[in-house]
């Protein structure tokens, strides 16, 4: 009898097991495009012009992007004694006099040193997703990234830039949705970046060490949201997060420098955990 | 390479004293430990031209041994594994070493219950099969619970409760599954005991939890699948049915859509001294049925969708095997056995056997919903029609005659159509037609000697049209057994037809073996090609190998 109850007791609790599902799709707070519902990999590039292995880092960095189109993110970060300009800094070696006068740093620089302690690391290195305290060496950037490629996307957000040319006012709103639950707060940092900048930079596979037309890109000009910090600002969301709670985000008005030319900016937008600062998504969109 | 044949004399004198000195475990404890063990390994040589890769290591090994015990009703065993590191092509799950196997059980008064892991079958597996096929990498154990109960006479219930084994671990999922089979006669005995049909009926449901974490699909933690099943005995006649249904289970094998499955497998069988008949069918829709929604390949299926379609053992007619297709298929198979008597006109003096093998496999004749945004039911199919896409054919006839005592032989004849497309994963390829002839005959040359020649010859139909694939192939197999201990084998598999010149190779191969009571010991050396290779209608890629190889077994 005992034995029988058991055989009972265990086809009741499997006849159990069936969930029929009506409407298979998830019910999302805005409109996820059928093409944009993959997790992208956010890549500072620590670098710097007197940094002769930098552009090694840099086209790592390219060949990346190439082998997941929309899926890396870069931003570069000229930060420390290698970014500074030279004078103050010594003239490079073979260099000519004029050169490596450009100074791609910003105010953010401290934020990045008060928090990574960015002067006690060799260059060229990066960040990916701002996972701990320590940079990835730039090898190892391909393997970092292809894991986290791997981790389904658990928040999806859309940059919505509006950037008066007139009077060069940026305001730009992000708007999307997590996609897990979760609890904790976050917050969304805009950072403006530009292409196509040109100056000197130590390489050490150019010819003769240095080369003096090269082109920097997406490099960091500031953040939009907390200028002077990395942090960007916090957003509103309940105590318990839900698989569908929306992220509705404006940002303070920004004035785009007129040294910054506008066709060749782009804004990123990270969706940084603040419990331990990785970021759980990344977006970018043309400035214009 | 000198170093690694200086191993293997090493390795065979340590593992012949350990076999032969196992005997005297046998009884321990008022129980008795049995067990067997095999080692395979390979020494590679790379060789662009077969496109035989370079193996780091050099040297690959599979390895295992169970070793059971039993006691009265107690028996426990375990299976050690070891990979160091796996053959070139065997699954990559397969790594490093563990006792990924273990298990205990105990019978009592028609109640047996088994703790650790299980292989079981419910029906014809439809809805749950796990097993093993070594030969393929497949292990799908189910570690946790198995019930098996007998509460009446003709009365067979069964339940599995745990997770499958994932290689070397086990996988996400979690398998529950209850099975219950009546055999009428038996529970009937005082009212059926005269009647002379059979009947036995069954019913299976088996229940799997995945958690689901998708951000984008509402995905079933739940997903369930039963199953009906009959089989008649009457006479010569048997007759067995089994119909399956499952309820949405969106997983990376279908698209993740959401459509119920569904399979049925019959078959009819006639049985008579001299002549056999076996007809059989089966229709599946979307039957991939596994515990982890994004496994693929042979990995963590719950259930086995037989194929219907002759096993081919020889080389050349098992070129262009099938693999089934969980996925949507409408398959049949005929086949006809006929022993022409001894003495007769066409049966000669010990009598001739003949067997007539046609099978056909085709997709489903479907309609696309474009429905991916809505219900994502993906598409639907008329039960009774078939597709327009012909998976794949084989029709073959099968001769084998004793012409004297110490002559006999076997003549296959078979013609294959061959989707690449479907059951490799290519695209754009012609049908693949072609026509094998094997000619096996084995001559006893004296008391101590016996020949074994299997000569076989594949020839690729519309060739001009399939410059991809590896055109014509002729094979001829020597193997001397030499008294009841010792054999010699040399083979040659030469590709002729090759649209590539450079490219025809010989891929000759030598192997020499001795056996002695239950212990094995092959060694061989030659070239391997790229291929197919399938158990059961269950296939994986074999890739291109050159190098020496040895297998050893040996039980107790």
């Amino acid at each position: 009898m005992k034995k029988s109850f058991l055989f009972f007791a265990i086809a009741s609790l499997s006849i159990m097991g069936c969930d029929k599902i009506e409407l298979p799709n998830q019910p999302h707070t805005v409109v996820i495009p059928t093409n944009d519902t993959i997790r992208r990999i956010f890549i500072e590039d620590f670098t710097g012009h007197i940094c002769q292995n930098c552009p090694k880092a840099a086209r790592k960095l390219d060949s990346l992007k190439a082998a997941y189109p929309e899926r890396i993110i870069g931003m570069a970060v000229h930060i420390d004694y290698f970014a500074g300009p030279c004078p103050p800094n010594p003239m490079p070696a073979g260099s000519i006099a004029g050169t490596f006068s450009e100074d791609f740093r910003t105010p953010e620089n401290a934020d990045y040193e008060s928090i990574y302690t960015c002067s006690n690391w060799s260059y060229p290195n990066g960040l990916i997703n701002r996972i701990g305290l320590t940079p990835v060496a730039y090898d190892d950037w391909p393997t970092t990234a292809v894991t986290l490629l791997a981790d389904s996307m658990t928040a999806y957000i859309k940059i919505n830039p509006n950037y008066n040319s007139s009077s060069r006012t940026l305001n730009v709103s992000v708007t999307g949705e997590f996609l897990c639950d979760t609890t904790g707060t976050y917050n969304i940092a805009l950072y403006l970046v530009e292409n196509g900048l040109h100056g000197s930079q130590v390489d050490i596979t150019a010819s003769g060490g240095i080369d003096n037309n090269y082109t920097f890109n997406e490099v960091l000009r500031g953040c939009i949201n907390s200028p002077g910090t990395i942090s960007g600002q916090q957003i509103s969301t309940p105590t318990n997060i839900t698989g569908h709670t929306p992220i509705n985000y404006t940002s303070p008005a920004f004035n785009v420098s007129a040294n910054f030319n506008a066709a060749n900016c782009k804004i990123i937008a990270i969706l940084i955990n603040n419990t331990d600062r990785g970021v759980l998504q990344a977006a970018e969109c043309n400035l214009q | 390479m000198k170093k690694a044949l200086l191993l293997i004399p090493t390795f065979l004198v340590g593992f012949i004293s350990f076999s032969f000195a196992q005997t005297s475990l046998n009884n321990v404890a008022g129980g008795q430990i049995h067990g067997n063990f095999e080692f395979d390994g390979q020494y590679y040589y790379p060789d662009s031209l077969i496109g035989a890769d370079t193996i780091p290591e050099k040297a690959l090994m599979n390895g295992w041994g169970n070793i059971n015990y039993t006691n009265g009703n107690f028996s426990a065993g375990i299976r050690y594994e070891t990979y160091l590191n796996h053959l070139n092509g065997f699954p990559d799950g397969y790594k490093g070493t563990g006792i990924p196997y273990k298990y205990a059980t105990y019978n009592n008064d028609k109640l047996e219950i088994t703790v650790g892991s299980s292989y079981e079958q419910f029906g014809s597996g439809l809805i749950l099969r796990s097993y093993e096929e070594r030969a393929l990498g497949i292990d799908n154990a189910i570690e946790g619970m198995r019930v098996r109960y007998s509460p009446y006479k003709g009365i067979y219930t069964k339940g599995v409760w745990g997770k499958q084994r994932n290689f070397m671990s086990t996988g996400a999922g979690i398998v529950r599954g209850v099975d219950g089979e009546i055999n009428m006669n038996e529970l009937f005995d005082s009212c059926m005991a005269n009647i002379k049909t059979q009947v036995i009926v069954g019913g299976s449901f088996v229940s799997k939890f995945q958690a689901d974490q998708d951000p984008f699909l509402v995905l079933p933690q739940n997903v369930g699948a039963w199953s009906a099943r009959t089989n008649i005995i009457r006479n010569k006649v048997n007759f067995s049915g089994e119909y399956a249904y499952k309820i949405n289970d969106p997983s990376a094998a279908n698209g993740f859509i959401y459509k119920p499955g569904q399979a049925l497998f019959s078959s009819l069988t006639y049985s008579q001294k001299g002549l056999g008949i076996y007809l059989g069918l089966l229709r599946v829709d979307n039957f991939s049925f596994r515990s982890d929604r994004t496994a693929s390949l042979t990995q963590l299926s719950i259930n086995s969708i037989p194929a219907l379609t002759k096993q081919h053992t020889y080389a050349l007619a098992a070129y262009y095997p099938f693999a089934s297709q969980p996925n949507g298929q409408i398959s049949w198979q005929a086949e006809i056995s006929k022993k022409l008597k001894k003495g007769s006109k066409l049966g000669g003096k010990y009598g001739t056997d003949i067997s007539i093998n046609y099978s056909a496999a085709y997709g489903l004749d479907t309609t696309n919903l474009n429905d991916m945004g809505g219900k994502r039911l993906g598409y639907t199919s008329k039960y009774l029609s078939i597709g327009d896409t012909l998976f794949y054919q084989d029709v073959n006839v099968e001769i084998f005659r004793k012409i004297n005592s110490h002559l006999k032989g076997t003549l296959l004849y078979g013609h294959f159509i061959y989707n690449k497309n479907v059951l490799e994963g290519k695209s754009n390829y012609p049908y693949i037609n072609a026509d094998v002839v094997v000619l096996d005959v084995i001559w006893k040359l004296s008391d101590k000697l016996t020949l074994r020649s299997d000569a076989e010859h594949l020839l690729l139909g519309g060739k001009a049209d399939n410059k991809e694939d590896h055109g014509n192939w002729a094979s001829l197999l020597e193997e001397l057994s030499i008294g009841d201990h010792f054999f010699v084998a040399a083979m040659d598999q030469y590709n002729y037809g090759n649209p590539i010149v450079d490219h025809r190779v010989h891929y000759f191969s030598v192997q020499g073996g001795f056996s002695k009571g239950t212990n094995r010991i092959v060694f061989g050396y030659g070239k391997q090609r790229q291929g197919i290779f399938c158990v059961g209608g269950v296939c994986r890629q074999v890739p291109a190998s050159n190098g020496f190889t040895l297998t050893i077994t040996s039980s107790f």
